[in-house]
């Protein structure tokens, strides 16, 4: 150590100042971010307080149906006399549980798919692009009702063998597992396709060869190496995952293959008040209008997300 | 090019066949036979045996996967089974222009206002202006298309009267207002999104700078130059957002009583009316790659990078 | 099967192609022959440089010598151990022993690692308990000129030339006989560079390491190499102890690199111009026929362009302190000697 050939070790303090700091400065500058972030806590704030609401939102009030809004009934009540606020409150937590969960198994299902495809390459990534490529062609609703109409299927009626757990669990949940099987098995795509193209660029760098070289296995390298270094991508897939979650679950309830009644999801009661769009055109604009906003300020605060993220992205790699 | 269409459309050929494996897969494995109506009424067994045997329901698995796949090809795609008397590819035939019409109405409108104000976001100097069109995209690409459309009809057609609330009397009747414009919302908030950003990209680029210091007049910078170039990812857009206005005309018809081609498949999911299902999403499949190709192909045309490529 | 019996490393016939793009479907498959084979032995002990210009080849067959990049034929024994003909498995443990220090070092270390992580890797992998690997760590930053706190930082707090010295920390920590160093100092600062190869030279005779390394700079080469082999397209055109190949070429291509390499001109000196090899190199898909360096080559002119140039590929011919792959080798030195700076007294 006492070589008059060793450089001093003065360490330069961090370019990058982190990104906590840059967090916060993003949101004094963008008032759109701060209003979808609070549109969201009070979404998240609904859906975890909604037993202590008022109005229970499976009690039916006949001699009330159909009110309009007012005092009494902030969103009114629905065709059997139900509140609409508090049916509300619950569609947001069925909307929240199905965004997280769905997104979660979608994202995961994708990553293992776009690591095994870019690590391992040539044949076997060819073929599962291809795979990918024929499941793009695919509409993606039309999948999600078809895919949503064999779960509902396999597990609504009665199930002997295997299924029998999981048709239980399936009642048992009101038809949410049912959504949440269809969305994991149809989001995934994207999500894949993002985690092979960054694979495929890290698996050659040079710390990655250096590791392999140490002596490393293939899953010593994906689970240090890989993985970690792919988690910005992820986050991408997953601000994009997340708002298409909901919307597919919305759709599928309004179509009829998502959450069994009464479950109320936003998706149902927005093809409940379909029917009555003469009549009592609150019974749609309510949900109609939840769903629009928390999708709005999802998508804002993904922009906001995605934003962030890539120039820490184009920093990391370079340093 | 003609080499470059032929080795593009053989590429989807087993992207088709996957397509055609998963649909029949899974429209076979559900539970329940197509003759039961209502879900607590099976179809008494007799009945039953002649209805399969009729339709080949009782051949084996991969017999009916073949049997179906040569009628489809040749255009047969079989009887719907709900409706007995009537051909599937007759379903598709009666129903399917309206819808197309209702999707290329949209796409047109997407394109023709998306283009002028992505460019007028990107080269306006007034942020307002700016600020303003990005905050309208954001919106159209987050709105979920049932719900631009529940809101549409329910102000312009039951508070104000402006629109019919029901029923499809042609694309250039007001009862085409709602549905064609909550179709084109998001792809309209798509293009301009794209266009914008490209659009800004090029723009700071060297050879725009010199274009203009020749002397050419700005619109014919922007349109000989700068237009072309930033088209390239908006036609990606485009491509993703054809195949979506498709599929999406499922709620706006459902909602707007269009007597379109997504209703009726949404009733024959219902139904398990499997030669509807099977034949609906081939149909929709050869959509979607075709839109594919026809992108691919502006890629062809709009960036002589890609026909060297080719050359090499 | 090693000819010497002091030699840790040999390549024989080693060849890696990777397949180009056709035209069409119809079109013969076409190669890129990045290496196309070569011998060549590494003894213990000895730092073999390997030099040439971008696109010859040499990255690849630093990688392919590690069997970092399988090669598509040849042989590559290692300790003793034919390393082509093992599974990954088995050829996991058996290289551990070689090691590469790698060109970029903005791009060596995994962003997201902390300096312990990273040059405790190796020990990690073999299954080091935590506190000796700690402990293992801060040995071989010292070893390196790094101090201990540097343990806990990200690579991104570091400068190119502390990043190098992280790289050779990590390629000690797997105790190694072998190191295969590959660019290490292009990127680097000229005064950084003199101090990684000061470095690498004290390691080598603290750790008695072997060194092939490889770059495109012939001053430095000339300094830490014992022995060179000058490279281009795919092969070796020439193999010599060092101050041979720099006082007294025998390949054609060898002398037009020499007299390229700038030097500070004193008074008086009037500096020859350089050899300019006329036109691009050839594409490494399409080859020349005969002698790959013959369409450039100055001494051929000269020579009146005798036909077997281009008829024969000349094979790595001279004794075993020099070697070269010329039809004319002998003529080299002769036709040199204008070219070529004089020496100055060292």
């Amino acid at each position: 150590m006492s070589a008059p050939a060793v450089e001093t070790t003065s360490v330069t303090p961090a370019a990058n100042p982190g990104r906590g700091t840059a967090l916060l400065r993003l949101v004094r500058r963008n008032p759109a971010l701060v209003a979808s972030l609070a549109l969201l806590a009070i979404v998240v704030a609904a859906a975890i307080l909604s037993p202590l609401l008022p109005y229970d939102a499976y009690r039916q009030d006949i001699l009330h149906r159909n009110a309009r809004p007012s005092l009494q009934h902030w969103f009114g009540t629905d065709e059997l006399g139900r509140d609409m606020t508090a049916r509300l409150a619950v569609g947001a937590r069925v909307s929240l549980i199905v965004a997280l969960t769905s997104s979660l198994i979608a994202v995961a299902i994708g990553v293992v798919i776009g690591m095994v495809a870019g690590y391992l390459g040539g044949l076997s990534d060819s073929t599962i692009m291809r795979f990918v490529d024929s499941m793009y062609a695919f509409p993606e609703t039309l999948f999600a009702i078809l895919i949503a109409s064999l779960v509902k299927g396999q597990l609504a009626g009665q199930s002997t063998g295997l299924l029998a757990p999981l048709a239980e669990a399936y009642r048992l949940s009101g038809g949410l597992l049912g959504v949440l099987l269809t969305l994991g098995f149809t989001c995934w795509l994207t999500t894949s396709r993002l985690v092979r193209s960054q694979v495929l660029s890290l698996k050659n760098a040079e710390y990655v060869l250096a590791s392999r070289l140490a002596g490393a296995s293939h899953t010593f390298i994906i689970r240090t190496h890989l993985l970690p270094n792919s988690l910005p991508v992820i986050l991408v897939a997953v601000t994009f995952v997340v708002p298409n979650a909901i919307l597919l679950e919305a759709g599928l309830s309004f179509i009829g293959v998502g959450v069994d009644p009464p479950t109320p999801s936003w998706g149902t009661m927005i093809a409940g008040g379909v029917q009555s769009i003469q009549s009592y055109p609150h019974l749609l604009i309510a949900p109609a209008v939840a769903i629009g906003a928390t999708l709005l300020a999802l998508n804002v605060v993904g922009d906001a997300l995605r934003d962030l993220f890539d120039p820490a992205l184009r920093a990391s790699r370079r340093g | 090019m003609l080499g470059y269409v032929v080795r593009r459309v053989l590429a989807s050929l087993p992207t088709m066949l996957l397509v055609y494996t998963l649909v029949f897969f899974i429209a076979h494995v559900t539970p329940g036979s197509p003759w039961d109506i209502g879900s607590n009424r099976p179809v008494e067994p007799t009945v039953k045996a002649t209805l399969d045997a009729k339709y080949h329901l009782n051949e084996p698995l991969h017999t009916q996967y073949v049997d179906y796949l040569l009628g489809a090809v040749h255009g047969d795609l079989g009887p719907s089974y709900r409706d007995r008397t009537q051909n599937v590819e007759d379903i598709i035939i009666r129903f399917l222009p309206v819808s197309l019409e209702l999707g290329a109405a949209a796409m047109l409108l997407a394109i023709v206002l998306g283009l002028p104000l992505g460019a007028l976001a990107a080269l306006t100097r007034n942020p307002a202006v700016d600020g303003l069109i990005r905050m309208v995209s954001t919106l159209g690409v987050s709105m979920p298309t049932y719900v631009v459309t529940s809101i549409l009809v329910v102000v312009l057609g039951v508070e104000l009267g402006l629109v019919p609330t029901f029923g499809w009397k042609g694309l250039f009747s007001t009862s085409a207002i709602v549905p064609v414009f909550s179709l084109a919302l998001a792809p309209l908030a798509a293009v301009i999104r794209y266009f914008r950003s490209s659009m800004l990209e090029v723009m700071h680029l060297d050879y725009i700078r010199t274009a203009r210091a020749k002397g050419l007049k700005p619109l014919q910078v922007i349109v000989r130059h700068m237009g072309r170039n930033a088209l390239i990812p908006v036609m990606t857009v485009v491509g993703v957002y054809a195949s979506n206005v498709l599929t999406g005309s499922f709620f706006v018809e459902s909602i707007a009583g269009i007597p379109g081609f997504g209703r009726y498949f949404v009733l024959a999911v219902a139904a398990r009316d499997y030669p509807v299902i099977i034949g609906t999403t081939l149909v929709y499949a050869v959509f979607v790659v075709g839109i594919n190709l026809i992108v691919d192909l502006s890629y062809f045309l709009l960036d002589p990078r890609v026909r060297m490529e080719r050359a090499t | 099967m090693t000819t010497e019996s002091n030699a840790i490393l040999a390549a024989r016939d080693l060849s890696v192609w990777f397949s180009a793009r056709r035209p069409s479907v119809f079109a013969k498959r076409r190669w890129v022959r990045a290496v196309d084979g070569i011998s060549l032995t590494v003894m213990a002990g000895e730092t073999l440089g390997i030099v040439g210009e971008s696109g010859c080849g040499k990255t690849t067959l630093g990688r392919t010598l590690v069997l970092l990049t399988r090669p598509t034929s040849g042989h590559v024994e290692f300790a003793g151990r034919e390393l082509t003909a093992l599974s990954s498995r088995t050829l996991r443990a058996a290289r551990r022993r070689l090691q590469m220090i790698f060109q970029d070092p903005y791009a060596s270390l995994d962003p997201r690692q902390a300096v312990e992580a990273i040059v405790g890797e190796p020990l990690r992998i073999v299954g080091i308990a935590a506190a000796k690997r700690r402990q293992r760590v801060a040995e071989l930053l010292d070893l390196v000129g790094l101090g201990a706190e540097t343990m806990r930082r990200l690579p991104r707090e570091f400068s190119g030339g502390q990043r190098q010295r992280i790289g050779i920390a990590r390629a000690l920590a797997a105790d190694p006989q072998l190191i295969i160093c590959d660019e290490p100092l292009s990127a680097l600062d000229v005064s950084v560079q003199a101090q990684i190869v000061n470095l690498l030279l004290r390691l080598q005779r603290e750790l008695s390491l072997t060194y092939v390394f490889i770059s495109h700079d012939l001053a430095v080469v000339r300094q830490i190499a014992d022995r060179v082999a000058v490279m281009y397209l795919g092969t070796i055109v020439e193999l010599a102890q060092t101050e041979q190949l720099f006082r007294a070429p025998r390949h054609p291509y060898s002398v037009a690199l020499l007299s390229a390499v700038p030097t500070l001109a004193t008074e008086g000196d009037t500096d020859p111009t350089p050899v300019l090899l006329s036109g691009d190199p050839p594409s490494p898909v399409n080859l020349p026929t005969g002698c790959r360096f013959h369409t450039r080559c100055w001494l051929r002119e000269k020579l009146g362009n005798p036909a077997i140039c281009a008829e024969q590929p000349p094979a790595l011919a001279g004794d075993t302190m020099h070697q070269a792959a010329c039809h004319f080798a002998d003529e080299t030195a002769a036709h040199a000697a204008p070219l070529l700076r004089p020496e100055r007294a060292s």
